[in-house]
């Protein structure tokens, strides 16, 4: 369930200023999604379509049950983002790519990956749990810190850092510094998140958007 | 279209909340980024 979603019933769910997001392997695609005057667009229908079959039918379990192998990696990559106040481009950009020749990476721990994006230097290190002042880790969860000209966010995602992926590192907000696409894998849980670079404060951040699934 | 599973939960926890902390959710929605995708 994506998480600003939570509470909100599904009339009242904004049908405009969304953009599709389709993760290739060097690239993504970002696209307005076109919506009716004060109507929904195709694909929310659909989701609210299945909201509305699922509570006419809560005993039952959905039509097609997501298998349990789940993994937005494997899936057809494709989402929707709408992030109020924010510009997202348009078309083709570029992804950065990894060394195993795409744009998924499941990250190792405690390593500070440096990178470039376009022109851009990056860094950004996966930790699982937090660290105190002497490097003792303490808590648990995924904790990712980008680091680029300008605030050095620090993102506290919960469930699992071992079981973290990123989907995508490209510039989807034009600001020429690297937005992430990851994936927090927990225990018979999980979910894709965005961290847009433009939304960065320096220190602790939430995720710009998130969207969590339950494995059944 | 495939449906996902999780949905399920979340239509019960919206027409369970107060109308106060719906009102508040959907206010909340004029700010948040919001994350979707169709089923698989």
């Amino acid at each position: 369930m994506a998480e600003a979603l939570v509470g909100v019933k599904p009339g009242a769910w904004p049908v405009d200023g969304w953009t599709r997001l389709t993760i290739r392997t060097d690239r993504l695609e970002l696209e307005p999604v076109f919506a009716p005057k004060n109507a929904p667009p195709d694909f929310l229908k659909g989701i609210l379509k299945q909201l509305t079959w699922s509570a006419e039918n809560p005993n039952q379990p959905p039509p097609a049950p997501r298998p349990t192998t789940y993994s937005p990696v494997e899936s057809p990559n494709q989402m929707y983002l709408r992030v109020p106040g924010t510009t997202l481009k348009t078309g083709s950009v570029p992804a950065y790519r990894f060394k195993n020749g795409t744009a998924n990476l499941a990250p190792k721990l405690d390593y500070r990956y440096e990178l470039t994006l376009g022109k851009q230097a990056f860094a950004f290190t996966v930790q699982n749990g937090r660290r105190g002042k002497n490097g003792t880790v303490y808590g648990a969860g995924a904790q990712y810190t980008i680091e680029y000209d300008g605030p050095k966010p620090d993102y506290s995602l919960g469930e699992f850092g071992w079981d973290s992926r990123i989907v995508a590192i490209a510039d989807i907000d034009g600001d020429g510094k690297p937005d992430f696409v990851i994936y927090v894998g927990g225990n018979n849980s999980g979910y894709d998140a965005v961290l847009l670079s433009s939304l960065a404060k320096p220190g602790k951040n939430p995720a710009t958007a998130s969207l969590h699934a339950t494995r059944c | 279209m495939p449906v996902k599973s999780l949905q399920s939960l979340a239509i019960s926890v919206s027409l369970s909340l107060p109308a106060s902390a719906a009102a508040f959710a959907a206010d909340n929605l004029k700010e948040s980024g919001i994350l979707l995708r169709e089923g698989t």
